[in-house]
């Protein structure tokens, strides 16, 4: 019969894990077979008998759910949960004004929450997989906005090129940060410059968009505060504060 | 004619006393009078388990004992509950749906049993090796309610595997149907309205000792020939029980005397053990659930030092003048009747459960050193009797009253386990030296 390593009891012959410890099972020595009705002829109780397991086990362990598990129930409840708010918006329009209009906003918003809070969390493990699915929703989610009401459309003048900037930026700053060899300061000045670039890109679409002559005006302003601080940062990481790490930091 | 007022309290008694309430699907229970306020002093640590086991004489086949504690189940419908809190009581739910299986021991027994959890029975079932314990959060039964379940466990497991025991002794098995008597609450039932109440305990002084790291509790069993302990008990004209609880004593007291003078003159100067009476004895009842009390023989330092035959002796009187109906019957009344008063049962249970823990700490933990529970020599007939080895009796784990020593007999040893969560052995050590400076062989086995 075989016999749990840790729990040392006779397991059923088609186990294949013992049913206490889930421990991989190994086939028990060959013995000598007792007659049942025969009391076996035992002693002065041995340490074998008395010892206890070398582990420390909380049996509850074995309920907890593992980490895959947690995340399929997340991603399940909050699917039906979003699909249960997204019926009633739909439900209460249609049964007040009989037509389907403004809660095509809502089903539109709780959809993007649920691909942006859902994407990282099916695909933990695989950053870059789930940012760029996030990154290519965004610009869907906008584009259903401006798509819902004809009386205008702002999306391709304006909405494309601006999530095409933040995105793009945050992209390059993520990538750029994530291959520094020790991160402080200098990530801090890397989003600084980001943010700049943010702003002047904002800035240059939105002349673009009114027709007027592409020129930095607030941008500047951000990119003239916010240049020489990572400036300086990056001089206070690489020559001042070699050691310093943002985990150190904020002791996270 | 109207009835009168002995015969209108007891019906009130016999009333008060049923805790299963509706039949079938509907069932539920309300805990007994010990158990009432034990929920609300539950945490990973002080889970109030305890454990009895028996090593067999040969590895545990686990299929078959799978089988015997799902065969058990129906038999015991009292046990397989868990607890809910209700808006004044908790009260326990049956878990229809969940078949009882066994569970994997661990190191340190008796912890991790998360009593309030929804889901969780308040009992387990460990196998390792030869060994089968059984884990009873105090919450549903006392140390003879987990003794006669782990007795039909043993019977059933080998019924199992082709032993047939053709005379059971009173050991339940499954198929029978479970009678009212085994569910019921037997404080309320002999609960006298006209005893005056207990005095109270003074405080006491507890081993000054830093506690072991969490999720850690030491074991440790000194296994003594029974006819020796017997023999050196009667020398000292106590029975074993007293002569334990007086080692026990005479331990505490030599920790005491070895502190330095000026924590010494801090400490209190009371040395209390608590011993729970097992009441089955004293009044009539079958019940599975609790029903214990205990008494608290006390010995005042500052009189001056006791010698050991001092200490039996004072042991001994009172142990005697202690234990007997009209005693307990004072307990009884004062924990009834503070579970009848109106003013209780009209406290929400988030108050009860603040009350309960002020209570247990400033009437109980307060005046107890420590505790001696002896829960007698263990009988099975044959031939279960010649396939067990041993039985063991641990205590729960307390976080104020850290060392406290159960003991349990069984055909020619006596069983004395130390559960501990000092992270120092002082007790233990100053208890098993004693032991063999009386020139009683002892075996020592620990987890740590």
């Amino acid at each position: 019969m075989p016999i749990c390593p840790n729990c040392r009891v006779e397991l059923a012959e088609t186990a294949k894990h013992c049913p206490l410890c889930h421990a991989p099972v190994q086939q028990a020595q060959p013995v000598q077979p007792t007659e049942s009705t025969q009391p076996p002829q035992t002693s002065e109780p041995g340490p074998a008998a008395s010892a206890y397991p070398e582990l420390a086990i909380d049996v509850d362990q074995f309920e907890r759910l593992t980490e895959p598990q947690k995340r399929k129930v997340f991603l399940e409840l909050s699917a039906v949960l979003s699909i249960i708010a997204c019926l009633t918006v739909l439900a209460v329009e249609l049964l007040i004004e009989r037509r389907v209009g403004w809660s095509l906003y809502p089903v539109a918003s709780i959809a993007y929450l649920y691909v942006i809070v859902a994407v990282p969390v099916a695909m933990r493990g695989r950053g870059w997989t789930a940012a760029w699915a996030v990154a290519i929703a965004t610009p869907l989610y906008l584009l259903a906005l401006d798509l819902f009401d004809p009386s205008s459309s702002w999306f391709p003048a304006i909405g494309a090129p601006i999530v095409a900037v933040v995105e793009a930026t945050v992209m390059a700053c993520a990538a750029l940060i994530s291959r520094m060899g020790r991160r402080g300061l200098n990530a801090i000045g890397v989003a600084l410059v980001g943010a700049s670039a943010v702003c002047i890109g904002v800035e240059i679409v939105l002349d673009a968009a009114r027709g007027r002559p592409v020129y930095p005006e607030w941008s500047a302003i951000v990119a003239i505060t916010c240049l020489p601080i990572a400036g300086a940062l990056a001089y206070l990481h690489y020559r001042v504060m070699r050691r310093a790490s943002l985990k150190k930091l904020f002791h996270l | 004619m109207e009835p009168s007022s002995s015969a209108r309290g007891q019906s009130r008694n016999e009333r008060y006393s049923k805790t299963e309430k509706r039949e079938g699907e509907d069932r539920w229970f309300i805990l007994d009078n010990a158990a009432s306020f034990m929920p609300a002093l539950t945490n990973a640590t002080a889970t109030l388990a305890f454990r009895v086991s028996a090593t067999l004489t040969e590895r545990i086949r686990l299929p078959a004992l799978q089988e015997a504690m799902a065969s058990l189940g129906p038999r015991f419908p009292y046990f397989a509950v868990e607890l809910r809190s209700g808006f004044f009581w908790y009260y326990l739910e049956p878990l229809t749906d969940r078949t009882p299986a066994p569970v994997a021991d661990s190191r340190y027994p008796c912890l991790n049993m998360r009593a309030r959890r929804r889901g969780s029975l308040l009992y387990r079932v460990r196998a390792y090796g030869s060994r089968i314990a059984v884990e009873f959060c105090h919450v549903l039964t006392d140390g003879a309610g987990a003794l006669a379940y782990l007795k039909a466990v043993i019977m059933e497991y080998y019924r199992l595997l082709g032993v047939e025991t053709a005379e059971p002794c009173g050991i339940l098995r499954p198929g029978e149907t479970p009678s009212p008597e085994e569910s019921e609450d037997s404080f309320n039932k002999y609960f006298d309205r006209g005893m005056p109440f207990p005095e109270r305990g003074r405080k006491a002084f507890h081993i000054p000792s830093l506690p072991l790291l969490p999720g850690q509790y030491r074991v440790t069993t000194g296994i003594i020939p029974l006819a020796d302990a017997l023999r050196a008990a009667r020398e000292h004209g106590a029975t074993l029980t007293e002569f334990m609880v007086a080692v026990y004593f005479a331990s505490l007291q030599d920790i005491f005397r070895a502190l330095p003078a000026p924590i010494r003159r801090g400490m209190r100067p009371i040395l209390s053990v608590e011993v729970p009476v097992n009441l089955r004895r004293i009044f009539a009842s079958g019940t599975m659930r609790n029903f214990s009390l205990f008494v608290l023989p006390t010995l005042d330092t500052r009189l001056g030092s006791y010698d050991f035959p001092e200490i039996v002796g004072r042991v001994h009187h009172y142990m005697q003048a202690e234990v007997h109906r009209k005693g307990i019957s004072r307990q009884i009344a004062r924990n009834v009747g503070g579970g009848r008063n109106l003013i209780v049962r009209m406290l929400p249970l988030a108050l009860k459960g603040l009350a309960a823990k002020w209570v247990h700490s400033h009437l109980g933990e307060d005046t107890i050193s420590g505790s001696v529970s002896n829960l007698g020599p263990v009988e099975l007939p044959e031939p279960l009797a010649s396939r067990v080895e041993r039985f063991e009796f641990i205590p729960a784990p307390r976080v104020r009253c850290k060392s406290n020593v159960n003991l349990v007999s069984w055909k020619d040893r006596l069983y004395v386990c130390f559960g501990s969560l000092a992270s120092s052995p002082e007790m233990e050590r100053h208890f098993f030296t004693r032991l063999a400076g009386m020139g009683l062989p002892v075996r020592l086995e620990s987890n740590m």
